[in-house]
């Protein structure tokens, strides 16, 4: 006797287009509900890779190199007294999009008689394009330029508190690494605007060879920013640096470590997110349940029949089962389709915030782009794909279960 | 005498608010190749017997045996299993799954057998052929087929298995004289030609007058037990 | 003409199907209870952002001296507030109040020197009105009496790399246009979450920030607590009408423009994850609907037969929708009801989702519910709406069949 092969696929499709209303329906729903989920997620992850993308290009980069202890305190005295060995270990990384070197300090910014605390970048034009989007924030004016000396670019709000114009002077004062007080005076030739309340109201960008001088460095930095090729590199690259110095005097840090307030917020964006999903999976989950009960107890002469037939109580619910699951493959092939056609959209155009007058407490945050992008990837794929089959066997739990445990003398009767 | 099915004090009460005795000590032996009825006034308890004989529903008290083995101890996936090998149901409406066309109903029961792809292919129509269903038909759902049509198709689907015991509920309850003889005719030839045995409740006078043996139910006790010469 | 009874009809109708009518009920009344919970979920949300908003240290309501917030001059500040806290304290509906001096400075220790925030607090007054004093990682708030210290973001601690007990210098310019200087004692670490505060706030107590700065008995900023953020525009146009010339009176919204939005957008998100919702509810009701009363065309087919005429089959498929519906928003609104009660009083721990909820700066992470009765009225007005649309389609395909065609169809 071959093995008994009850073709329950072809009783569930021809199941579904008995009642097609209730079959478009319920497939409306779980289509909602698919193309919703993974067209969220898709955007979801993509708007915090753009959050970070921005905040990493402005502030923090992919990985940082410093003198050991520099991240708590940026005391001035923590440098990287030869950088040339470094930029040897960085330049042999694979995986590596970029490199700059870079003076970062507190200052003292003074100009007609008013002074303001300000925290001063400084770097080599040429290579920070490659890591930050410094050069693209000018608001007025224009960018450094590397063979130019003593100018700098102010953050708008900075210069509209000291009162300065493009090619006003403006002094500045710090710590210098051998204890003394630097101190000099620099040309305002630009006006950026980062769009991070922080930073608008405290930065000032200068060539790195100036910063040098001031701080009394010599040939010093205290900063080596890499870019990653892509983010999901980072954790190689950061690895690969790692070995690579001497853990004594240097420490290697990524963006995460560097900015774990962005990392934490992401997070508790994922948090919101999961559990308004939750109510979302819940409210979809009940509706779809209600037409799946609905369906089996409009059936109950029918499974009788069956079971006289001598179908066992197991064999009927995963008819019910592979009705359920029919209806969701169908759902997720034209939701996630939908997800597709409209992440796709959002990854072209953008989802712009500004509309919404979110620009000024997003800054307040650190979030100094309003527009997002949605981001493909195969995990929040698989991560749907997995929400919508969990949700659909769930719904259809009850019912089948209830459909398993119907006595046959209940469901058919000789009358 | 090769009994088929042989039931032994069988007592049904259904408790439901107060209790109602719905079978009160039935004894009844039923031999290989028994063409009868079960007859009874309603409340008689014959609709619980063929229940319980079918292994639908589960008695009070009694046991049950069909082909020596024991209906009433069995698991609720066995009686599944016993249905599918040894037993075949005709009722008296709606009898067929609505999705499936009249030769795949009849299919059906072949693959809840087990019985291989060749064989399922050809048994159906040689089998619908027997109840005399025209091919053009065959591939009609149980929704375009007349009563008539379907009572067939349901008849060859409770015989294609071969079963044992055909246990059928006033099979002739929807039809004409004209299709009601023509179905008598055909479970008479299979109950010669196969030595299947058909039960049925009714109390059709056509069917009455083909069978071998009436038995009659009151009040839950067999009151009357005829054999046809 | 007789009236026939269509309606008994109809409710009769439902009682006959328990099981359908189960269905039904249950479906309508889920979307129901979650629209309220979800809502009571949303206003308890959105109330708790905006409270914590304001309680971070912005207040309902500020005064302060004309154009302070444009441009937070040291000469602007109020010379005899006294005038004005005789107009604000024992004011109907105002909570409690507090006055606070906030100037820009320059924090610095041996090490290094950043641009801070300076707040001025009332030791005894600025726990009534904000958060501040209960979020420190380290270290005690001023205490009323003894006013000495300073208290500094920890991330600006960090940066200026000291811990409790060291000296923190603080400059700012004073009243004259010169340059003072003080060196405090490190006696607290305030962690809000907000980076505004974490990487850039000095605490002082707000006798010492006086002295600093040459006010006097003067400051620059009343804050407000309102009783209830329903009470923000009548404190606000009450004082504005008093006080005298020279001093604003400002909504915590005018005041800080970026939260009020932070605040707008969170509210948006909701409502518009609150349609998704109702939407995806929609399908579910519709199918129950729509189902229960195709499967039973045949019924309808026999009243039909019976010599009811189309529009009185239509009517009676709508009555019954009606009972449904009434039922459904019942039972939908008492679960959903209980189930936001329970959540005003044990919140929704967003805590439980992460460990990281601080970033918002929210007190704890436990939002209690807030119920309104327009939640209700929106979860009983959309699932009757739904409930009724969907009625119409079978209703007027029951309506117009043939008899004979109705009964037919099993």
């Amino acid at each position: 006797m071959a093995a008994v092969r009850i073709p329950f696929l072809k009783l569930a499709w021809r199941n579904l287009w008995r009642n097609k209303r209730r079959t478009i329906l319920t497939l409306g729903a779980m289509t909602f509900y698919s193309w919703m989920l993974l067209w969220f997620l898709w955007f979801w992850d993509g708007a915090h890779d753009g959050m970070m993308d921005n905040y990493v290009r402005i502030l923090t980069g992919h990985v940082q190199i410093h003198a050991r202890g520099f991240s708590d305190d940026m005391s001035v005295m923590k440098r990287i007294r030869e950088p040339g060995p470094i930029v040897a270990a960085i330049e042999s990384t694979e995986k590596v999009a970029a490199y700059s070197l870079r003076v970062k300090t507190y200052a003292l910014a003074a100009a007609h008689g008013d002074s303001a605390g300000a925290f001063v970048l400084a770097f080599d034009p040429r290579r920070e394009r490659g890591v930050s989007y410094m050069h693209r924030l000018l608001r007025e004016g224009r960018c450094l330029e590397a063979r130019n000396r003593g100018e700098v670019v102010l953050g708008y709000v900075l210069a509209e508190n000291l009162g300065l114009a493009l090619g006003d002077q403006i002094a500045l004062m710090v710590q210098a690494a051998d204890g003394s007080m630097g101190a000099d005076k620099f040309t305002v030739v630009g006006l950026a605007d980062p769009g991070i309340s922080a930073m608008n109201n405290s930065l000032i960008m200068m060539n790195l060879a100036d910063a040098q001088e001031l701080l009394a460095y010599g040939d010093a930095v205290n900063e080596i920013v890499v870019m990653a090729e892509d983010s999901y590199d980072v954790a190689r690259v950061h690895g690969a640096l790692e070995e690579q110095v001497d853990p004594e005097r240097y420490e290697v840090l990524t963006w995460a470590e560097a900015a774990p307030e962005m990392k934490e917020m992401i997070e508790l964006d994922w948090a919101s997110f999961l559990l308004i999903m939750a109510i979302f999976t819940a409210v979809a989950l009940l509706g779809i349940m209600n037409t799946v009960v609905m369906s089996v107890f409009e059936r109950v002469r029918e499974f009788g029949i069956m079971m006289a037939l001598g179908l066992r109580p197991g064999q009927l619910a995963r008819l019910v089962v592979t009705e359920t699951m029919l209806m969701a493959f169908v759902a997720m092939a034209i939701g996630f389709s939908l997800a597709v056609v409209t992440t796709w959209l959002s990854t072209e155009y953008g989802f712009d915030m500004e509309p919404f007058g979110a620009q000024e407490s997003m800054a307040d945050w650190g979030m100094a782009n309003t527009l997002f992008f949605a981001k493909f990837s195969l995990k929040f794929f698989v991560v749907a794909f997995a929400s919508v089959l969990g949700m659909s066997f769930l719904a259809t739990l009850y019912p089948a279960l209830r459909t398993a445990a119907m006595r046959p003398v209940e469901a058919i009767k000789f009358q | 005498m090769d009994k088929v099915v042989e039931i032994q004090n069988l007592h049904k009460v259904y408790r439901d608010g107060f209790d109602v005795h719905a079978l009160r000590g039935v004894d009844l032996d039923i031999a290989r190749g028994d063409f009868m009825t079960i007859a009874g006034p309603s409340g008689s308890g014959k609709t619980t017997l063929l229940n319980i004989l079918g292994g639908l529903d589960r008695p009070t008290e009694g046991r049950v045996f069909i082909e020596g083995q024991e209906v009433t101890a069995m698991s609720r996936s066995e009686l599944a299993d016993l249905r599918r090998r040894r037993l075949g149901f005709v009722f008296q409406s709606f009898n067929l799954i609505p999705v499936l066309t009249a030769r795949e109903n009849v299919e059906f029961a072949l693959i809840l057998r087990g019985v291989e792809p060749n064989r399922r292919r050809e048994l159906p129509q040689k089998v619908l052929g027997q109840v005399g269903l025209d091919e053009c038909m065959r591939e009609r759902r149980p929704f375009d087929l007349s009563g008539g049509q379907q009572q067939r198709v349901a008849v060859a689907r409770a015989i294609v298995g071969e079963p044992a015991v055909v246990l059928a509920d006033e099979p002739t309850a929807n039809l004409d004289t004209e299709n009601a003889l023509a179905l008598l005719d055909l479970m008479e030839r299979l109950n010669e030609e196969r030595q299947a045995t058909f039960i049925f409740s009714t109390h059709d006078p056509r069917v009455m007058e083909r069978a071998k043996r009436h038995v009659m139910l009151r009040d839950g006790e067999v009151v009357s037990d005829e054999r046809r010469a | 003409m007789r009236r026939l009874p269509l309606f008994k009809i109809a409710r009769r109708n439902v009682w006959r199907n328990k099981r359908r009518t189960a269905i039904t009920v249950a479906a309508l009344a889920s979307a129901a209870g979650f629209i309220v919970w979800f809502s009571a979920f949303g206003e308890g949300f959105g109330e708790k952002t905006a409270e914590d908003i304001v309680r971070s240290g912005l207040g309902h309501v500020v005064v302060e001296p004309a154009g302070f917030e444009k441009n937070p001059q040291v000469e602007k500040f109020l010379r005899s507030p006294r005038e004005v806290e005789r107009l604000v304290e024992g004011r109907p509906r105002v909570q409690a109040w507090s006055p606070r001096v906030e100037m820009r400075g320059l924090a610095s220790s041996p090490e290094n020197s950043m641009g801070a925030v300076i707040y001025g607090v009332d030791p005894r007054r600025e726990p009534r009105i904000s958060i501040l004093p209960r979020r420190l990682a380290e270290g005690e708030f001023f205490r009323e009496g003894e006013e000495r210290g300073v208290i500094l973001g920890y991330k600006m601690a960090e940066v200026l790399g000291v811990e409790l007990g060291d000296m923190v210098g603080v400059m700012v310019q004073n009243v004259d246009g010169e340059v003072a200087a003080e060196a405090y004692e490190l006696v607290g670490l305030l962690r809000m979450g907000n980076p505004a505060f974490d990487n850039g706030a000095v605490l002082l107590p707000l006798s010492q920030t006086q002295h600093l700065l040459g006010y006097e008995e003067g400051y620059n900023k009343i804050v407000i607590l309102a009783e209830s953020r329903a009470d923000v525009e009548t404190i606000r146009d009450g004082l504005a009408a008093e006080v005298p010339p020279g001093v604003d009176v400002l909504a915590w919204f005018e005041v800080s423009p970026q939260a009020f939005q932070y605040y707008g957008i969170m509210v948006g998100l909701l409502i518009f994850i609150l349609l998704l919702l109702i939407v995806l509810a929609s399908f579910g009701m519709t199918n129950t609907i729509l189902m229960s009363v195709l499967e039973r065309v045949n019924e309808f087919g026999v009243m039909a037969a019976l010599g009811l005429r189309p529009f009185q089959v239509f009517r009676v498929i709508l009555y019954e929708a009606t009972v449904l519906s009434a039922l459904g928003i019942a039972v939908g609104l008492l679960g959903g009801g209980l189930a936001s009660w329970i959540n005003t009083v044990y919140g929704a721990d967003l805590g439980a989702w992460s460990g990281s909820v601080g970033v918002m700066g929210f007190i704890d992470p436990v939002v209690p519910f807030v119920m309104r009765p327009a939640h209700f009225v929106l979860g009983a007005v959309t699932v009757f709406f739904i409930a009724t649309v969907s009625a119409i389609y079978p209703g007027v395909k029951a309506a117009r069949l043939r008899p004979v065609v109705a009964m037919r169809r099993v």
